[in-house]
Order: C-alpha cells, then structure tokens, then sequence
C-alpha cells in the first residue's frame, strides 16, 4: 500500500483516527476523490441523533408482526407442510400396497395350508373335510375297487360292495373361501392337481358305504331237499 | 401497585411510574434520533420502534440501572425488531424526516447503502460515538467479526455518498484535520 490515495483512504476507513499520514495528507488535500472521502466522513459526523423529539407514549410498532403472531403463523405454515407429506406418503404407499400385499398373504396362505396336501398347497386350503378319511371300509374293499372299477354308483345297483369311482380333480374341489386380495395367479398355478398324488384310480367316497354289512350272496342258498327215494327201497317188480 | 424501587444512594423509594417517566426522559429523545437513522427517516416506524424499546425495558427496569448499557440494551431492541426490508417511502418524505438530525441528501443515499446491521453499526460508532462494547451489543457481533462490520459499513457508505451528487466543498472536523496536516508538512 504504497500509494498515498489508498493509505488516505484506509485511514478514514479505520476510524480517521490520530493524525493522517504525512504524505496522504498532502495527497488528499489536492485529490478531488479523497476530497469526496472527507466531505462523506464529515457529513456522517455532522449528524445530531440526539436532535430528535421524544417519541410519544404507547405507540406500538406497526410495520412488523409481532413474534408471537410470527410463531404462531410458522407453526401452522409447518403444520400445514406436515400433513400435506403425510398425505402424499399415505397416497403413495397405498398406491404400492397391493402389489406388494397381494402376493405375500397368498404365499402365507400356502404356507399356511395344511401339511401333506400336495396338490392342494398353496391353494388357500381346501378343509379337512374333503381329504380322504381312512375309513375301514375303503382299505377293506380296496381290492375290489381295482377288480371292478365302475363309473356309475355300483352300490346300488350290485350287491356287492362296489365303491364310487369318481375323478379326482372333480370331487376335490377346493373350497376357497372368497378372499377379497385373492388373485387369480396363485390360484390358478398350484390347483392344477397332479394325478400322481391322487391315485388315478377311483377314489371311494368316504360315504356310508353298503359294504359294512355283508350282503348275502345269492349262491349260499341252503340246497332244497328233493324227495329221492332210498335205494334199499327198490321196487318190487313184478 | 404499590411496590417500589430504592435507587441506589438515594435512600428515597421511587414509584415504578416515576422511575419509567425519568427513564423515557433520558433515553427517549436520542433513542428515537437512532431509530429514524435506522428506518432512514421512516417516522412512523421509527416511532413505534422506539416506544416498542422503551416500553420492553419498562418492564425490565432493575436490571438496566446502567444509563450506559440501557442505551445499548434499547438500541439492540430496536435494530432486532426493525426488520431488513425498508419501507417505501419518498425521498423527499424521509428527507423531512430527518430534517431535525441534519441528515444531508448524500448522506442519506450512503446510509440507505447498507444493511440494517451495517447501518446500525455505523450509527453507534460514528455518529452517536457509544462505546466498543455498547456497539457490540447492538449488533450483537464483537471482536474483530465487528471491526470488519464497521469497516465494510463505512466503505459502502462512502460509495453510496459518492453516488449521490453534493458539490458542497467540505468541511467538517475531518477536513479541517487534513487540512491542518498538509499545511503544516507544506510550511
């Protein structure tokens, strides 16, 4: 800072505090801009502040809100932003809810059906009802069912124990009970019902079977006794 | 309300209203002269500035005893609640406003230069001259974080004076200063 117009100017700048410096002095007596400098420095010191009048009583400050009226209206500003988030959080994430739920109960669903259904896993469980019961009489006439296997309600019509034969996939129909989030998907997927499971022979109907009571069979009829004579009774021919 | 105050060595009691009247007596007058510097001859808003000071540290009297730190303690109050933004107000309207301070037309181009907290700073250094501490209460920055606010203050006052035309030849303290130095290095 070697030029006298700037040392000038940091002097005023500091305070214009003690004497100037020699050299600046004499540069700023003669510098129109330092002359400028002085005249704005003196005409911030020429002001009087303690000129005004006395401000009268119980005026309140009119230009500015007051703090509480600003805290209040920031809150209500930050309320406002609160809730509108949370609308736009609830908004999205409802929007992403049944994608993202509709798979997952279902696979709890099938996780949840009961064991050993092999077939019918995952298809929301079709009851205890419609398994097979292991009834005595269907592992008693088991050989019979693969002896005669007959369509048709062969109870009735023979004599003989003859179970219905029904096909699988028809008569274990899976009762789902209605479900709002079912998809079709998972439903359709896993019901495909494998014959291997099921045997692909005719399933006896855990129903009251005849075959609890043994039918007579027609060929025990007890012999009638025909009238033979005895062959010591020959006749006396003539 | 009948409580009162003993000011110190005075041994007399003081009602609180008496001890109000003297306080707004005092500090009033020059108070309001800070406050219309402030709102750049804005007198309605420095008006309410001012009382809205005076009536806060009525309520707070026993702790600003100091006539000294009372004058900071308002002037802080005033420039917290004076807000950054002026008002629009005609020049000529601010001009009258600050007729009674003898506030020139370039002047109050280089303080309309800065910000309230410059501004501030300015007021209380150099034209009311309070004291370093007092300043630094006002403006609540001391050290050298309020050196620089003063300097940097004083430098756009010194553009914004500039920019305004005043063809007055100078002549202040300052001028007569500089002048005195460089006729005695030339004699």
């Amino acid at each position: 800072m070697n030029d006298p117009h700037d040392r000038f100017t940091a002097w005023l700048t500091a305070g214009a505090s003690g004497e100037p410096p020699r050299d600046a002095a004499i540069h700023a007596s003669a510098c129109a801009g330092c002359q400028r400098l002085v005249a704005a420095f003196d005409a911030l010191l020429a002001i009087d502040a303690g000129a005004a009048d006395v401000p009268p009583r119980g005026l309140a400050d009119p230009g500015r809100p007051r703090p509480a009226t600003m805290r209040v209206a920031r809150m209500a500003a930050g309320a406002v932003a609160v809730v509108l988030v949370g609308t736009a959080l609830t908004i999205g994430i409802g929007s992403l809810l049944p994608r993202t739920t509709g798979g997952a109960p279902i696979g709890a669903l099938a996780t949840s059906s009961p064991a050993g259904e092999g077939v019918l896993a995952g298809a929301g469980g079709p009851g205890e009802t419609a398994r097979p019961a292991p009834s005595p009489t269907a592992t008693a006439s088991q050989p019979d069912v693969t002896a005669t296997p007959s369509p048709t309600d062969g109870a009735a019509s023979t004599g003989r124990p003859a179970p219905v034969v029904t096909p699988p996939p028809v008569f274990t129909p899976p009762i789902v009970t209605p479900r709002p989030t079912a998809a079709p998907q998972p439903t359709a997927t896993p019901t495909q019902p494998a014959p291997t499971n099921v045997p692909a022979t005719p399933t006896p109907i855990p129903t009251p079977a005849p075959t609890a009571v043994p039918t007579p069979v027609p060929t025990e009829v007890p012999p009638t006794p025909t009238p033979t004579p005895p062959a010591s009774e020959e006749p006396v021919g003539p | 309300m009948q409580a009162t105050i003993q000011p110190d060595g005075s041994g007399a009691a003081l009602a609180p209203e008496h001890i109000r009247d003297a306080f707004h007596g005092i500090h009033g007058a020059r108070l309001h002269g800070f406050a219309l510097l402030l709102t750049l001859g804005d007198r309605r808003r420095a008006a309410g500035l001012a009382a809205g000071a005076l009536r806060a540290a009525s309520a707070d009297l026993a702790t600003l005893r100091h006539p000294e730190r009372a004058a900071a303690w308002l002037r802080g109050h005033v420039v917290r609640h004076a807000g950054r933004r002026a008002a629009d107000l005609p020049v000529a309207e601010r001009i009258a406003g600050l007729a009674d301070l003898e506030v020139s037309a370039a002047a109050l181009a280089g303080l309309a230069a800065l910000d309230v907290r410059g501004r501030a700073a300015l007021i209380a250094t150099h034209i009311e001259r309070l004291d370093r501490r007092d300043v630094a209460t006002i403006v609540s920055q001391d050290g050298e974080r309020l050196d620089r606010l003063v300097q940097r203050a004083l430098g756009r006052y010194f553009a914004g004076h500039a920019a305004a035309p005043d063809d007055a030849p100078p002549s202040g303290p300052i001028a007569n200063r500089v002048r005195a130095a460089a006729a005695r290095l030339l004699a």
